[in-house]
């Protein structure tokens, strides 16, 4: 087991991280006088994660939305229902799947210790049967139902699911009404047996903690049963083209305003440093294009055709990265047209030192400020794991960086690479 | 930990409280201003909160403006309203980082005169604004307005409480009313927030690692409120709910998923020695995992995937709300309906009380872990008429009784049962 840490001087602020042998990694990072501490358990298993190819070698494909399936499941217990054994505890137990990984975690003022051990127990002892299993369709077809409804979610995915032909980005995390009640106990035991694994996971505990007792009473919860546990999948991505599988995409929900998304594919990118650093490049530069100050921004804002609700975006993941404009708009077609001429603008003229310095200054601002928060923090932190990166490096990434890099970002190629996402 | 929390009451309508607290990266000042909620009021005030982000006589821009934020190390500034009961009131706020995480350079004083620009010295031009900035943020507004149907668990709830309280004060949206906002002109408007800044209680709290002497010396200078002239009545009144029959609401909308809000009024003001009870009797039947609705509505009929209980602090009202399917409506609303007469005869015990104690308290006891919500709670625990004092806080909701969870429980009235279907079902 290797003990370490890492202080940054510019936010004040250290973690500790035990690598332990059987590939869990432990991380705490001390928040003194916070009232709330928070612990959450990571598996780096996600909605893109379907088809995988297992121990034995053999190709598995599991029914969409199974991560997420999974998620409701974990809570099961054979006597106790967990949501009131974390509230008899005085904490608050729930969980999230995103695209790379599920997550359960806590919260709680007092009797950290009792609740962090209830959070490995219950994670690493499911109790999923055909009933429970029957039980769960209805709550998570209503939870799909739930986000059907909501427009912003919609525009978002149906944009991924136009530009995606082969990527498992292309459906949604809870998968549809018909995968879920396709899905079996095997399905989500498979699933569980597979990526539930100490080579797959990872425990970050924040709060005003104390590591040297934390440290050992970590270990003493963590059954050793589980950390002999070596299962582990190869996951699959199909194979993507580089341009769009289609260039447009629109629904009817009957909003107040149109909203649009416009999406830009990019390249195929993993998870690693290298992509990180990218990602914050691009960022900058989009920042500058098409922030609060930018005069795309305050143009168009002026002219009626975006308002608050105006965003930009880089996002990444294992096989996929794409850039994403979007809001609401009276004319989505001629946004996306000027989208475009700002970039092919840019790509002549740069960016200038003083407006980078600017921007540098107040991303590291925020940054400092972001750590008010440690939900924040721990939210930041396991996205930043996911992506092979410690969030306590970002400072020193965004330093690292300079006006020459900007400069060179966004040489993009725009043709057939773009779809545009409607909701009227 | 908050180390400690100075007051000081400038003017009978200017205090100041400053919080001392070590532990946070950011230092933040917010400024807010209180009126009676009118549709009129809040319509006009919405609009100004807008406004102010357009600029200042010194930066006269947005683009000027959003520039000297992001030279303040990324300062945010926020301006915005919050409904308090039958009061409004308007928020403005600018927080950045504090000096020992910027090199020492101390910011506090730009950052403070910084928001006193926003707020006091707005950009306009004579007896009026931009009339290009005021079209444009007139527009976004209604804008605004109109798509607060896109998020609709929310809009289900406003929805609810607009019917049951429709011919009271409170019914008035936090933004007031598109047919208003249409109606205000430039000079009106601008005549308006003249007479906002002279006729309202202000007050301005600020918390972060700051020495109280001197951040009350600069405070008080830099914002120079004395100019306060008769100062708008906002004392809230009580009212007394008679029993009535529940009036039952449907709306078609374009939805995949229904939306059930039932109404309560409970009569216990938040001054009412009941109030703890029925705080907590909201959180034994819809707080969270543990809650009876939770458990018997979605986890043993899987008839929901949300479903929730609140109390109104300043309204005396309960509210519940689900998303369902639409053909479960009458078996989703009577197993509600059960759930309550449950409680209401005391069917729960000790366990069910300590483990609603125990969420109420956590929350009460984490407030100082949120530098934006501290404040916001803290102001908010000022108009009901009591200091801000974590132990009473907490003590009162330990010392609550069973008996009196059931006493502020069969207060409740059913006033109002609100259901959004898809336009889809209406055929049958």
């Amino acid at each position: 087991m290797i003990i370490s840490e890492i202080y940054e001087s510019k936010l004040d602020e250290k973690i500790y991280k035990i690598a332990h042998p059987s590939g869990l990694d432990i991380f705490v990072l001390p928040k003194k006088d916070y009232m709330k501490k928070y612990a959450y358990f990571i598996t780096k298993y996600g909605a893109l994660y379907n088809e995988f190819i297992d121990e034995n070698g053999e190709n598995v494909k599991l029914p969409l939305g199974i991560a997420h399936f999974l998620e409701h499941k974990i809570f099961e217990d054979k006597e106790k229902d967990m949501f009131s054994e974390f509230a008899r505890l005085g904490a608050s137990v729930n969980a999230y799947t995103n695209f790379a990984s599920t997550v359960y975690y806590f919260s709680t003022v007092n009797k950290f210790n009792d609740s962090l051990k209830l959070l490995v127990d219950f994670v690493l002892t499911p109790h999923i049967t055909d009933e429970n299993v029957e039980k769960e369709k209805g709550i998570i077809v209503q939870e799909i139902k739930m986000y059907d409804d909501d427009p912003n979610w919609r525009v978002y995915f149906n944009g991924l699911s136009a530009m995606y032909e082969n990527h498992p980005i292309k459906e949604d995390i809870a998968g549809t009404e018909e995968t879920v009640n396709n899905s079996y106990v095997d399905d989500l035991m498979k699933a569980y047996n597979t990526f539930y694994s100490p080579n797959n996971m990872a425990l970050f505990i924040i709060g005003d903690i104390d590591f040297e007792t934390m440290k050992d009473y970590v270990q003493e919860i963590i059954p050793k049963t589980y950390l002999n546990k070596k299962e582990y999948g190869k996951i699959v991505i199909k194979d993507e083209k580089e341009k769009v599988n289609k260039d447009s995409v629109e629904m009817t929900m009957n909003v107040p305003t149109p909203m649009f998304n416009f999406f830009i594919k990019g390249e195929k990118a993993e998870l690693n440093g290298y992509h990180f650093k990218k990602s914050m490049i691009n960022r900058i530069a989009l920042d500058y294009l098409f922030g609060k100050s930018s005069e795309f921004y305050n143009t168009y804002y002026e002219k009626g055709l975006i308002n608050d609700s105006f965003g930009h975006e880089y996002s990444y993941g294992l096989g996929y990265s794409y850039f994403n404009f979007g809001g609401e708009s009276s004319d989505a077609d001629y946004m996306s047209k000027k989208v475009v001429e700002t970039i092919e603008k840019y790509n002549k003229e740069g960016i200038d030192e003083l407006s980078f310095a600017r921007i540098k200054k107040k991303i590291m601002g925020r940054h400092i400020s972001s750590f008010n928060s440690i939900q924040y923090i721990a939210n930041s932190f396991i996205n930043y794991y996911i992506k092979g990166v410690n969030l306590l490096d970002f400072l020193d990434i965004v330093e690292s960086i300079n006006v020459d890099d900007i400069n060179d970002s966004l040489k993009l190629d725009l043709i057939g690479k773009t779809t545009l996402s409607k909701i009227k | 930990m908050i180390e400690s929390i100075d007051k000081y009451e400038v003017t009978k309508d200017f205090k100041i409280r400053l919080v001392k607290s070590k532990k946070f990266k950011t230092d933040l000042i917010g400024l807010f201003l209180l009126r009676p909620l009118s549709d009129k009021e809040a319509s006009q005030m919405a609009l100004i909160s807008r406004l102010l982000s357009r600029g200042t006589m010194g930066y006269p821009n947005a683009k000027s403006f959003n520039d000297r934020l992001d030279d303040l190390y990324g300062a945010i500034f926020i301006s915005d309203t919050v409904k308090y009961g039958e009061r409004i009131a308007m928020h403005c706020k600018i927080q950045f980082p504090n000096k020992r995480l910027i090199e020492n350079k101390d910011i506090y004083k730009e950052a403070a005169m910084f928001l006193r620009n926003a707020l006091f010295d707005v950009y306009h031009e004579g007896d009026r604004f931009n009339q290009e900035f005021f079209d444009q943020e007139k527009n976004k507004l209604i804008e605004e307005i109109n798509s607060r149907v896109n998020d609709k668990i929310t809009y289900a709830v406003e929805r609810c409480i607009e019917t049951m309280c429709e011919d009271e004060a409170f019914s008035v949206y936090q933004y007031g009313s598109v047919d208003t906002i249409q109606s205000l002109t430039n000079e009106e408007v601008y005549a308006y927030y003249c007479e906002f800044l002279t006729s309202s209680p202000i007050e301005i709290l600020s918390i972060g690692d700051i020495d109280s002497d001197e951040t009350y010396e600069l405070i008080e200078k830099t914002f120079d409120i004395k100019n306060q002239n008769e100062v708008v009545d906002t004392e809230c009144k009580k009212v007394i709910y008679e029993k009535r029959d529940a009036k039952h609401i449907t709306e078609n909308m374009n939805v995949n998923q229904g939306k059930l809000t039932l109404g309560f009024r409970t009569n216990i003001r938040y001054d009412d020695p009941l109030y703890e009870p029925a705080v907590l009797f909201a959180t034994i039947l819809g707080g969270g995992g543990n809650s009876t609705l939770f458990r018997n509505v979605r986890e043993k009929e899987s008839l929901c995937y949300y479903i929730f209980s609140k109390i109104e602090k300043f309204k005396s009202i309960m509210l519940i709300a689900a998303g369902i399917e639409v053909e479960n409506y009458d078996k989703t609303l009577d197993l509600i309906i059960e759930e309550i007469e449950k409680l209401k005869r005391g069917e729960f015990n000790e366990d069910d009380i300590n483990i609603a104690k125990e969420v109420i308290v956590s929350s009460v006891r984490s407030l100082v872990d949120y530098p934006n919500s501290f404040i916001n709670y803290y102001y908010s625990r000022e108009l009901t008429g009591f200091e801000y004092d974590e132990k009473k806080m907490i003590e009162d909701i330990m010392k609550v009784t069973k008996e009196e969870i059931i006493e502020a429980g069969n207060t409740l009235i059913l006033d109002t049962v609100h259901f959004i279907r898809g336009d889809k079902q209406n055929d049958n």
